[in-house]
């Protein structure tokens, strides 16, 4: 334990920096901090050495990446933007808690439009798996056909594709995906749609 | 709109520039909140790679659902909360040997969205503060706090020039500096106490 008094202004911020920084323990209060500016001083230390710890901007090719995201979504998955269109959230269940209902919270839907195309999920968690989540999805394709429509799930966070799956005649399909967000490409026989960063759990 | 994330100004407008399809805007937004955007994955102690993932996931959510947030002053509060799910799902994700009680978010990670605000302008007046002080001091506390994994203190000395056993005096010197650099600007002011 200091020796409060025998410490000189240099020592004792020193040792404020020590308990600000966890390498020493509270020891008994220090007669001459009657205001209690020492508890303080830790307090600020404590979050500036917070601040130190979470600081450092993000590099320049995130910011990039990020910022040039209306343009380039589909670029980013090796499209022709111009045929692709980018479905807008419509709907979403989520934050409509039924009281007395459990478990209503886990589950939820979502919905996308874009030029006469309605895109409907149901995300469900997974009964077996807590890292995963099924997806029951129907599309409504509008004057196209439902048959050979292929979707396609990339990771938003790189692109990588994680799954494709066809629709059934009905216009229907599941899957089974990690929780995570997804870039969701809908390709109909006439064009391409985007459904960009669907969260799913 | 107060500064959350960036130097720059944004203004509310913005979002409905960004809805317009004006990128430059969309640029200017993402540019203003990368600063708070970036922070909270690094609060959650996620790594560089997990910090860009829940970084670059967190500005396309937003992208996806700007046309469904009503009020724009609500837009580092919002970014916050989906930024902060983010960084659950990927702490979910993690291999599951890695036992969820060794993840230790800072305190004010889980304070909630007004308590990270508040630490987003104290780091804010921090790298502010940093940009102020002498090279060597700055150096010492870059090396002490934010290089992951941390330095030894001979690897710190050798860098540094310095002897062993003057990092620790050091160390207190330029955090009082520091301290009384931030005390000089009006956020230090609010959050810092008063001392000799």
């Amino acid at each position: 334990m200091p020796n409060h008094e025998s410490m000189d202004d240099g020592q004792r911020f020193e040792h404020l920096v020590d308990l600000a920084s966890g390498a020493q323990v509270p020891d008994a209060p220090d007669p001459k901090d009657a205001s209690g500016t020492s508890t303080k001083i830790v307090g600020a230390l404590r979050g500036i050495l917070d601040s130190l710890r979470v600081s450092g901007e993000p590099e320049e090719s995130s910011i990039l990446r990020a910022s040039s995201m209306p343009g380039s979504l589909a670029s980013r998955l090796g499209l022709d933007k111009l045929g692709v269109g980018l479905a807008q959230l419509v709907g979403d269940t989520r934050g409509v808690v039924l009281a007395g209902y459990r478990g209503a919270a886990t589950t939820y839907a979502l919905t996308f439009t874009t030029d006469g195309v309605e895109i409907h999920l149901e995300v469900l968690p997974s009964e077996y798996d807590g890292d995963k989540a099924e997806i029951q999805a129907h599309i409504d394709t509008g004057d196209d056909e439902t048959n050979d429509v292929t979707v396609r799930f990339h990771k938003t966070s790189d692109s990588t594709e994680v799954s494709t799956a066809q629709l059934d005649d009905g216009g229907y399909l599941t899957v089974s995906l990690p929780l995570g967000t997804y870039d969701m490409l809908i390709e109909l026989e006439s064009r391409s749609v985007l459904v960009p960063a669907v969260e799913i759990g | 709109m107060t500064s959350p994330g960036g130097n720059d100004d944004f203004h509310p407008d913005r979002v409905a520039e960004c809805l317009a399809g004006d990128t430059h805007a969309w640029e200017m937004l993402v540019r203003h909140f990368a600063p708070l955007v970036h922070s909270i994955p690094r609060r959650y102690g996620l790594t560089p790679e997990e910090c860009d993932d829940v970084f670059q996931t967190s500005f396309a959510i937003l992208f996806q659902r700007l046309g469904t947030i009503q009020d724009p002053q609500s837009l580092p509060k919002w970014l916050i909360t989906t930024t902060t799910r983010e960084c659950w799902r990927t702490l979910r994700r993690r291999d599951k040997s890695v036992s969820m009680d060794v993840i230790a978010p800072t305190a004010d990670a889980l304070a909630g969205p007004d308590a990270l605000l508040l630490s987003q302008e104290r780091d804010q007046a921090v790298a502010e503060a940093m940009g102020k002080l002498d090279e060597r001091c700055r150096s010492l506390l870059r090396m002490l706090y934010t290089t992951t994994p941390t330095p030894k203190y001979a690897e710190i000395a050798e860098t540094l020039g310095i002897a062993v056993g003057t990092i620790g005096p050091r160390r207190a010197r330029c955090l009082r500096s520091l301290l009384e650099l931030l005390h000089a600007t009006p956020t230090g002011a609010s959050i810092l106490p008063e001392f000799e």
